[in-house]
C-alpha cells in the first residue's frame, strides 16, 4: 500500500479505532485496583460506542467508500457496523443493572465486549476470506470467555466450554473450506474468486473447489446456527449471562449473515442449482427444527434460542432465492435482520427484567408478570407478537420483505412452508404471554417489586418503540436498507 | 516416486478426518481440544501444499495467522476448562449436564 | 523403487531387526528371577520422588498460556524482517516500521494488562 493512502484509510477506519482505544482504556482501567470499581469504566465503554456509531453514521451518509486491500468500506459495511454498535450499546445499557445486582463489577466485561465488536466489524467489512476469518476469531473468542464469565457459576461454565469446542469445531471446517478455495483459485480476495469462478467450475478443479465451498457452508452454518449445526445453540443461550445471551443471539447472527450474504452473492449464487438445493434444505430443516423443539422448552431462554434458530431458517429461505433477485432478497435480508435484532433484543432484555438477581429462567416464573411489572409484560408481550409476524409490528413487515421476495423469485412453496412454519410459532410464542396474564404466581413473597434500573428500561423502551414505529411505517427504514445494499452488489 | 500435490492433500485429508472422528468420539474436554488441533494443523499442511503448488507465498503466511489465531483460542479455551475443574472437578463432557430441555 | 528408498527400507529392516532381536533374545537368555527390585519403573537407579501423574500448581497454567500467546505472535517478526529492507529500497520503510510498532503496541497493551492484574508474580 503507498503512504498517500494514509490519510483514507486512517479515515475510513476511525470508527473502528475510536472503540479499540476505549476497549483499550476499559482493559487497562481493570488493571489498576483503584480504577476497577468505578463506574466510569463501562460509561468510557459506551461513550465509544456511541462515538463510533456517530461517525459511522456519517460514513453512511456520506456514501460508499472503496474497496481497501482486504476491507470492504462500503455502504452495507457501515450500516452493518451501525447495527452491531447499536447492540453492543444496547448490550451495555442492560448489563450495568444486571452486573451491579450480582456484584460483579468486573470491568473486562466491557473491554471484550468491545473487542468482540470490533471482530464483528472486520467480519462484516472483510473481503478477503482470510480477514472474514481473523474477524470471525476475534468475535468468536472474546464471546466464548463472555459466555463463562461468571467463573464460579456451573452453568456458565458448561455454556463457554460447549460454546468453546463446537466454535473452535466449526472454524476449523471454515478453515478448510478457505484452504480449498486457495487452493483451486489461487486467491483469498473475495471479488477475485467470484471472477475466476466460472472458469475453475468447468476445469478439472470444480469438485475441490465446490468442496472447499461446501465446508464454508457448514463453517457458517455453525455460526448462524443452522441446522444440523445448530445443538450447541441452546444450551449455550441457557448458560450464558442474560445479556450476554442477547448479545449472541443478535450481533453474532448479525454479522455472520451479512458476511455470509457478501460470500452467497459474490460467490455461492454462481454456483446455480447447486447452492439452490443446499440452501432449501438447510431452510427448511433449520425451521422445521427450530419451530418444533421450541413448542417443547419451559424455559424461556432456551425458548427463544430455538426460536433465533427458527428465525435463522427464515433468512436461508431468502438465500435460496438469491441469484434470481440479489436486490431485493439483499433488502428483504438486511431488512429482517434489523427487526430480528430489535424484537430479540427486546426480548431478551425483558427477560433479564425478570429474572431480578437470580438466573432462573423457567416460563412459569413470569406468572402474574401483568400484575408485579405490568409494563414489562406489556412490552414483552409486543416482542412476542413481533417475533411471531403480527402486524403492525416489525416483524410482520420483516416476513413480508422476505417472503415477497422469494415468492417473485418463484419459490412460492417454500414461502408456504416457511408460513406455515409461522403459523407453528404462534403456538410457543402465546404460551408466555397466556402464562404472564392469566396464571396465578405461586408464592405470594414476590407482589411488589422493586422498580428497574433506568438503563434497562431505556433498552426496553428504545427497543419496543423502533418495533412499533418501523411496524408503522416500515418505508423510511426499507429506503435505508435499499441504499445499503446499491453498492455492494455492483 | 516424487511427492506430488494429491499426497499432500491426502495426509491432510485423513489428519481432518482423524481430528473430526476425534471430536465426535472422545468425551474428553483436553482430547476434543486436541483433536481440533490436530483439524487445524491440517488445515495448515493444505495451505502449505496449495501454497508451493501455486508458487504463491500467501499460504505460508496464511499458515501464521492460522498459528496465531490457535494460540488465541488455547489460552481462551485451557482458561475455561480449568474453570470447569475447578467447579465440577471433571473434564469430561459427558459430566455436564446443567443444560439440558 | 529407487535407490534412496531402498536405502530407507534396508534402515528400517535394520531397527526393527535389532530391537526386535533384542527382546527375543534377552527373553530367550535371561534368567527369569522376578524380585521386588526388578519389578520398580527404571528411574536411573533412584527411587521414585513423587507419582508420576502428580498434580501441578495452577500457577504453572498461567505462565505457561501467557507464553504461548507471546511466543506465538512474536513469529509475525520473521517475515516482517525479512522482507524489511525490500520496504526500505521501496520508501515506504516507515509505514512498514510503524505498522509492526502498532501490533506491538498492541501486544504491550497486554502485557501491561497482565502486569497490572498481578498476572507476572509467582508470590501472592
Amino acid at each position: 500500500m503507498m503512504p498517500t493512502d494514509w490519510s483514507i484509510v486512517l479515515n475510513l477506519s476511525l470508527p473502528w479505532i475510536v472503540v479499540f482505544a476505549a476497549a483499550t482504556v476499559t482493559l487497562l482501567a481493570s488493571a489498576s485496583a483503584r480504577l476497577r470499581t468505578s463506574p466510569l469504566v463501562a460509561l468510557t465503554a459506551l461513550a465509544g460506542i456511541i462515538t463510533a456509531f456517530v461517525l459511522s453514521w456519517q460514513q453512511w451518509i456520506s456514501g460508499s467508500g472503496p474497496i481497501i486491500a482486504t476491507l470492504a468500506f462500503d455502504r452495507l459495511s457501515s450500516f452493518g457496523w451501525l447495527l452491531i454498535l447499536g447492540i453492543a450499546a444496547l448490550t451495555i445499557l442492560m448489563s450495568f443493572s444486571y452486573l451491579q445486582d450480582r456484584h460483579a463489577g468486573h470491568p473486562e466485561y466491557y473491554a471484550l465486549l468491545l473487542f468482540s465488536a470490533i471482530g464483528m466489524g472486520v467480519l462484516i467489512s472483510g473481503y478477503d476470506l482470510i480477514t472474514i476469518f481473523i474477524g470471525l476469531e476475534t468475535m468468536s473468542v472474546a464471546i466464548y470467555a463472555l459466555a463463562g464469565f461468571f467463573r464460579e457459576r456451573p452453568q456458565g461454565n458448561e455454556a463457554a466450554l460447549k460454546y468453546f469446542l463446537t466454535g473452535a469445531f466449526a472454524s476449523a471446517f471454515l478453515l478448510f473450506g478457505i484452504a480449498f478455495l486457495f487452493g483451486t483459485t489461487g486467491t483469498t480476495d473475495v471479488g477475485m474468486i467470484a471472477a475466476q469462478q466460472n472458469q475453475v467450475l468447468s476445469s478439472d478443479l470444480r469438485s475441490s473447489f465446490l468442496f472447499g465451498l461446501a465446508m464454508l457452508v457448514i463453517g457458517f452454518g455453525f455460526k448462524v446456527a443452522a441446522v444440523p449445526f445448530h445443538a450447541w445453540a441452546p444450551d449455550v443461550y441457557d448458560g450464558a449471562p442474560t445479556p450476554i445471551t442477547a448479545f449472541m443471539a443478535t450481533a453474532v447472527k448479525v454479522a455472520a449473515f451479512i458476511a455470509f450474504l457478501r460470500i452467497a452473492s459474490a460467490v455461492l449464487v454462481l454456483t446455480g442449482v447447486l447452492w439452490e438445493h443446499l440452501a432449501w434444505g438447510l431452510a427448511v430443516a433449520t425451521m422445521l427444527v427450530g419451530n418444533l423443539a421450541a413448542i417443547a422448552q419451559d424455559n424461556i431462554k432456551r425458548m427463544l434460542a430455538y426460536s433465533s434458530i427458527a428465525h435463522a431458517g427464515y433468512l436461508l429461505v431468502a438465500f435460496t432465492a438469491l441469484a434470481q433477485d440479489p436486490t431485493g432478497l439483499s433488502r428483504g435480508i438486511l431488512f429482517y435482520l434489523v427487526a430480528y435484532l430489535l424484537m430479540t433484543l427486546g426480548a431478551f432484555a425483558v427477560v433479564t427484567a425478570t429474572q431480578e438477581t437470580g438466573e432462573a429462567a423457567d416460563i412459569n416464573l413470569l406468572a402474574g408478570l401483568s400484575k408485579r411489572r405490568p409494563w414489562a409484560a406489556a412490552m414483552l408481550a409486543l416482542f412476542l407478537f413481533s417475533l411471531t409476524g403480527f402486524p403492525p409490528t416489525i416483524g410482520f413487515f420483516g416476513k413480508y420483505y422476505l417472503f415477497l421476495g422469494t415468492v417473485k423469485a418463484g419459490f412460492i412453496w417454500l414461502v408456504v412452508i416457511a408460513l406455515l412454519n409461522s403459523a407453528i410459532s404462534a403456538y410457543y410464542y402465546l404460551r408466555p404471554i397466556v402464562v404472564m396474564y392469566f396464571h396465578e404466581p405461586r408464592e405470594t413473597e414476590e407482589k411488589h417489586a422493586l422498580p428497574l434500573a433506568s438503563p434497562l428500561v431505556a433498552v426496553i423502551a428504545i427497543t419496543a418503540i423502533s418495533v412499533f414505529l418501523f411496524g408503522l411505517l416500515p418505508t423510511n427504514l426499507l429506503a435505508i436498507v435499499e441504499h445499503s445494499v446499491m453498492a455492494f452488489l455492483q | 516416486m516424487t511427492i506430488t500435490l494429491q499426497h499432500y492433500l491426502v495426509l491432510s485429508l485423513v489428519l481432518f478426518t482423524i481430528g473430526t472422528i476425534g471430536v465426535v468420539v472422545r468425551r474428553n474436554a483436553l482430547i476434543i481440544f486436541m483433536s481440533i488441533e490436530l483439524m487445524l494443523n491440517a488445515v495448515n499442511i493444505t495451505f502449505l501444499a496449495f501454497s508451493r503448488w501455486l508458487g504463491l507465498a500467501d499460504g505460508q503466511m496464511i499458515v501464521f495467522f492460522v498459528l496465531a489465531v490457535a494460540a488465541a483460542e488455547a489460552a481462551v479455551g485451557l482458561g475455561i476448562v480449568i474453570a470447569v475443574f475447578r467447579n465440577k472437578a471433571t473434564v469430561y463432557v459427558d459430566d455436564l449436564r446443567l443444560l439440558k430441555g | 523403487m529407487t535407490l534412496n528408498g531402498l536405502g530407507l527400507f534396508i534402515l528400517f529392516a535394520f531397527a526393527l531387526l535389532l530391537a526386535g532381536g533384542m527382546i527375543a533374545l534377552s527373553s530367550v537368555l535371561g534368567r527369569q528371577k522376578p524380585s521386588a527390585g526388578h519389578l520398580i519403573p527404571y528411574e536411573c537407579g533412584i527411587d521414585p520422588v513423587a507419582k508420576p501423574r502428580h498434580r501441578l500448581h495452577v500457577k504453572f497454567f498461567l505462565i505457561a498460556v501467557i507464553f504461548i500467546i507471546f511466543d506465538v505472535e512474536v513469529v509475525f517478526l520473521y517475515p516482517w524482517a525479512v522482507v524489511f529492507r525490500d520496504f526500505v529500497a521501496r520508501g515506504e520503510g516507515l509505514f512498514v516500521f510503524l505498522e509492526m510498532m502498532i501490533f506491538l503496541g498492541v501486544l504491550v497493551i497486554g502485557l501491561l494488562y497482565l502486569w497490572g492484574r498481578g498476572a507476572l508474580e509467582w508470590e501472592e
